[in-house]
Parts: structure tokens; C-alpha cells; sequence
């Protein structure tokens, strides 16, 4: 069984969800049914969500599919569904504040970009899926050999993980946005 | 200590709020104390309890409409920050960070500050840009974004002559 989560609130703004619903029917007609979906999030949007349950049902997915219908924090995830792998949407390579705790909760995080314009700089590492080609073959990959993807995927996870962390450059420069008129540069914590 | 406030709707799990969560800890390891504004939004969220339990002040009020016969307290509170924020924003806090360019109608002329950062927090894949070009009509307001893409959409939508504010950019970060 493979299980993948989706932290979003499901909402118009955050509105990716079809492609996933597209690549559950695309892997079902590949032979691969044992991929689950669940939705992490508070509906915000009936039409949204009515909308992923009528296209999971047209497409013959649904019981692949299921929602919590409310925001669960991270750290209180069950460890069945930390254990899965988390579906990121990102725009191009940027990754939001969901991608960015995921990857700190060490749950392995696979990013999707949802902005399909935008060029990709990222191509060649793993957990970075500009299309939704490279999603369903990076799903086919952990169906053939968990072990070793999972492995690549912590691995790209580890290595994006202290782009987050402020140097004390950057630390600097908050500091000044927050006290403008002070001389902020030995004040750092 | 020196004050900063910050400035957003809600405080439900998501990606806004977390963002109101790291520039509070940031500025409060820093030795700068905080405080949260939410506006408009009297429910008890997410991140209410976490800000109790670090000490960090919420408060919960409107400026823009303050008529509420109904709740007293909460009209004498309203009253109490919107004449706070108007004339005395400035001296009290040393910036004021708003997050989101979807709220900066509801501070644009009810928080009087010469330091007012707006904080990009949305991408053109979310939905159109609607925000009238007169939130960007400030010289002493920043506009920041926290993806180059943003820079370019803002470009894209409204030509670089619009903005009258500075724009700088700083990524989205977790505090140690």
C-alpha cells in the first residue's frame, strides 16, 4: 500500500487536487491500485470538494480517495499516516510553510508544481515533480521499490532542510524590517 | 522593550499563520515583544493557545467597523484601538507587519505608521491579483515578497511604475 497525504485546506485558492485524482485513475489503468489519498484539511469549499468526489467517482477512484474534513496539526498526525509520503504543492520551486514543516516532521515530502509556466530548475532531484508525468513516475517508482526511493526522497529532504534556517545575514535583515530605526546589527539573539 | 505588531485575520492552521508564528518567536528571541492583531475575527483558533503559552499578546478587535451595540466591551474596545492605531502607532510600535495583501484594506488608513511591511504571502496560481494599485501608493510603505515569482507577477500585472512603496524580498523561514 502506498499512502499519500495531502496537507491543504480544500479551497478554491488551493484547487490542484484533480491532477492527483487524474493520476489515481492513470496507475489504476496501469495495474497499480493500491495508492490511497488522503485529503488533510478543512473544507472551505463544498464545490471543491464535491467536485474531487464526482471526478474520483467518474474516473473509478474513489475508494482510493479520503478526506479528514478538518486541519490536523502535524505533530498529531497518526504515525500510519506519518509514515506515508506527503504531497506538497509548490509554485515552481517554491515551497510554502506545509512543504517546509513537513520536511523538519522528517516525513518524506514529494513537491508538485502547480504553476506549469514557470520554468524548472529542479528537474533532476527526485523529490521535485514539475509535471504530472514525473508525479505518476516517481508514484510507479516507490510501487516497484519503496525501500530505495523512500531512501531518495529522505535524502533530498535532508539537503533542502537548512535553506530554512535564517543565517545571522538574514537574521540581520529581519531585524532591521522590524526595527527600522535602530542600529539592529550586535543585537541578534 | 521595543514593540512590533503584527497584523492578520485569523490564526487557523495554514501557511499565513504560521508565518505570523515565526515573526513573533523571531521577535521575541530577539528582545522585541509582539503583538498579534487579528482583525475582525473573535473565534478562538490554532494558534491562539500556542501565542498564550509563549506569552505572546493577541488581541481580537475591529477598526474598520466598530458599531456593536450588542457587545459593549467589544465597541469600547474597538474604540480604544482604532484611536490607538491612528494616532498613536507610531510611537508606540517600531513597525507594523501585515500579512497578506488581502488585508491591507482592512489597516491601510485605520494604522497610521511611517513603517508599515505588507507581506506577500500568495502566488498568481492562487487567483488573480484584484488589489487596487492604491495599496501600493505609499513611499514609506514595504512590499514584501517571499518568492522571486511574486516579484515578477506584481511586474507582469501592474507595471513597475505603480509602486510607489519599496519592495524587497525575504524568504519564508523556521526559527530554530
Amino acid at each position: 500500500m502506498i499512502n499519500l497525504n495531502v496537507i491543504s485546506r480544500i479551497a478554491e485558492d488551493k484547487n490542484y487536487f484533480p491532477d492527483l485524482i487524474k493520476i489515481l485513475h492513470l496507475l489504476k489503468n496501469k495495474g497499480i491500485t493500491d495508492v490511497q489519498i488522503l485529503f488533510i484539511g478543512t473544507v472551505y469549499s463544498p464545490k471543491v470538494y464535491q467536485n474531487i468526489m464526482d471526478m474520483a467517482s467518474r474516473l473509478n477512484v474513489s475508494s482510493n480517495i479520503a478526506f479528514t474534513e478538518k486541519s490536523i496539526p502535524m505533530s498529531e498526525l497518526s504515525d500510519e499516516i506519518k509514515n506515508g509520503y506527503f504531497i506538497n504543492f509548490t509554485i515552481g520551486e517554491f515551497t510554502g510553510f506545509s512543504g517546509l514543516e513537513s520536511i523538519k516532521n522528517g516525513f518524506k515530502t514529494i513537491f508538485y508544481n502547480i504553476d506549469k509556466s514557470l520554468k524548472n530548475e529542479c528537474d533532476n532531484v527526485i523529490a521535485y515533480c514539475h509535471t504530472r508525468d514525473k508525479l505518476m513516475d516517481l508514484i510507479i517508482n516507490i510501487s516497484q521499490n519503496q525501500a530505495l526511493t523512500s531512501e531518495e526522497i529522505t535524502a533530498c529532504n535532508q539537503k533542502m532542510l537548512n535553506r530554512f534556517i535564517l543565517n545571522s545575514a538574514m537574521k540581520r535583515e529581519l531585524l532591521a524590517m522590524m526595527l527600522p530605526k535602530s542600529n539592529h546589527s550586535d543585537k541578534l539573539a | 522593550m521595543r514593540k512590533i505588531l503584527i497584523v492578520n485575520g485569523g490564526l487557523v492552521i495554514g501557511g499565513a499563520e504560521k508565518l505570523v508564528h515565526e515573526l513573533a518567536v523571531f521577535a521575541q528571541q530577539n528582545k522585541i515583544a509582539p503583538t498579534i492583531l487579528i482583525l475582525d475575527n473573535y473565534n478562538q483558533e490554532y494558534y491562539d493557545l500556542i501565542f498564550k503559552q509563549k506569552k505572546i499578546r493577541v488581541v481580537r478587535t475591529r477598526l474598520n467597523v466598530i458599531k456593536n451595540f450588542r457587545a459593549p466591551l467589544k465597541m469600547l474596545r474597538s474604540i480604544y484601538w482604532r484611536l490607538k492605531l491612528k494616532f498613536l502607532a507610531n510611537s508606540i510600535y517600531e513597525s507594523v507587519h501585515v500579512i497578506g495583501l488581502y488585508n491591507i484594506y482592512r489597516v491601510k488608513d485605520t494604522v497610521n505608521h511611517d513603517h508599515r511591511f505588507y507581506w506577500h504571502v500568495t502566488n498568481a496560481a492562487q487567483g488573480t491579483y484584484n488589489f487596487p494599485e492604491t495599496y501600493f501608493d505609499n513611499p514609506d510603505d514595504t512590499l514584501v515578497c517571499i518568492n522571486q515569482y511574486q516579484l515578477n507577477e506584481l511586474d507582469t500585472h501592474y507595471g513597475n511604475a505603480v509602486f510607489k512603496c519599496k519592495r524587497g524580498l525575504f524568504p519564508l523561514f523556521l526559527n530554530d
